[in-house]
């Protein structure tokens, strides 16, 4: 027996949200974040909200876990 | 961000001022301290290990500081924080993922002394920070005082970064002998600018030293004319503890309601030359179901709040989803001078 198995895709914000939750929270451990999955639901309502969250993960990676920079980051590619 | 608003023409309209996002972080779960209701004050709670905020640990600061700004920012739905702090007629800032953590900037005061003969060589008594999205940067307006000529005025100054920087080449672009009309204006109490248009709420003398709150805008950094100044609220009644007007005040939309949380006094002290003196002060709420056109105070009794002995200075306040954050300038217990205070306010709570 044959079983097809449909591999679902994250799309580009998943990632990208996943990317910039793991420096935020996993690598930077901010305390703005409850947990890792806050900082997902979060990034992922700013996406819809037409937030740039590609470029934020790009940002802060770049960012070092320097706060002041992450809020440069986020200054930079928030939703018009 | 979203715009929250729908109210015209008030400056409490702007994104700078609020942000919702579906994760609706109540304080506690992010911060060492938990947070305990203020008595008398249905629907105030302080966190239990204020204040959070002194300058005294910097070298270059004075351990009083004149006066605090705060913004929020949404950092994948969450929020950050950020404080500018004039204290000895320099201003430093420090950022904070929870509100209560603060680290300052290495390259601080980014923002200096120009020298003994400047119009802003004595101090800066208030300053409000705006973020500026359309231009990505940040725009500052700010009241100082020369003691040695007992000049007052009111500037303004731009940052690309927050950190370092530059006033304006025609400041003082207002001052206690340059009113606006007839308008005397004594200090700025908030600050935003929204698609290139700056608005700015004012102390400004009536017919007598009370100060009332009166807004203005410009699409020009501190060009500010009385052709479109509108008067926001007045001081109490004769009598009441805030008769003579506001020292500072911080106006915030939650839920179709404008909240005024502010800082008033009822009594001027004579200084040198005339000059007079803020004395007495309490911080205050009052309510607008109308836009803004009229303010009462709650319900139930706000009791002016404050900590001896010399009162609060300044408050800044912040929506965040479903509450409304708070922070307030004054005495705290065990700290030697003024410090920052963390509140956080939920409307539902209070009647």
């Amino acid at each position: 027996m044959l079983w097809w198995g449909v591999v679902a895709c994250a799309g580009p914000e998943t990632v990208a949200c996943e990317a910039t939750c793991d420096t935020l929270v996993s690598e930077c451990a901010f305390t703005a974040f409850p947990s890792l999955d806050s900082c997902m639901e979060g990034c992922l309502d700013a996406a819809a909200n037409e937030a740039h969250v590609e470029e934020l993960s790009a940002c802060t990676f770049e960012a070092s876990c320097d706060p002041f920079e992450v809020i440069a980051c986020a200054r930079l590619t928030e939703a018009p | 961000m979203t715009r929250s608003c729908v109210l015209l023409g008030l400056v409490a309209c702007g994104r700078e001022y609020t942000f919702t996002s579906l994760v609706d972080v109540h304080p506690e779960e992010v911060t060492p301290c938990d947070f305990v209701d203020v008595p008398d004050a249905p629907g105030f709670m302080e966190y239990s290990c204020n204040p959070v905020f002194t300058a005294s640990a910097e070298a270059w600061a004075d351990p009083a500081i004149a006066h605090t700004d705060f913004l929020a920012v949404e950092v994948a739905g969450h929020a950050f924080y950020q404080i500018w702090y004039a204290t000895g007629g320099q201003v430093g800032t420090a950022v904070s993922a929870d509100g209560t953590d603060w680290i300052a900037h290495d390259d601080n005061p980014g923002w200096r002394r120009d020298g003994d003969a400047a119009w802003d060589a004595g101090s800066i008594q208030s300053l409000y920070v705006a973020w500026d999205r359309s231009e990505q940067r940040y725009h500052g307006l700010y009241n100082a005082r020369n003691v040695a000529s007992d000049f007052f005025g009111i500037g303004v100054a731009s940052s690309e970064d927050g950190v370092a920087w530059t006033k304006h080449p025609d400041n003082p672009v207002l001052s206690n002998t340059l009113g606006v009309g007839d308008t005397r204006l004594a200090w700025p109490v908030s600050y935003e600018v929204d698609d290139g248009l700056h608005t700015a709420i004012f102390a400004a003398h009536g017919d007598t030293d009370a100060l009332r709150l009166v807004q203005m805008s410009t699409f020009t950094p501190g060009l500010w004319g009385v052709a479109d100044l509108r008067v926001v609220a007045e001081p109490g009644p004769p009598g009441s503890w805030d008769d003579e007007g506001f020292l500072d005040a911080a106006i915030v939309a939650l839920d179709g309601r404008l909240w005024m949380f502010y800082v008033g006094f009822g009594e001027w002290i004579p200084g040198a030359n005339g000059t007079i003196f803020a004395n007495g002060t309490h911080f205050g709420v009052r309510v607008s179901d109308d836009g803004g056109a009229s303010w009462q105070r709650p319900t139930n009794s706000f009791l002016p709040l404050e900590n001896a002995p010399n009162g609060p200075t300044s408050v800044a306040a912040r929506v965040i989803n479903s509450r409304i954050h708070l922070w307030l300038t004054d005495d705290y217990p065990g700290i030697d001078a003024a410090g920052v205070g963390y509140f956080v306010f939920e409307p539902g709570e209070a009647p």
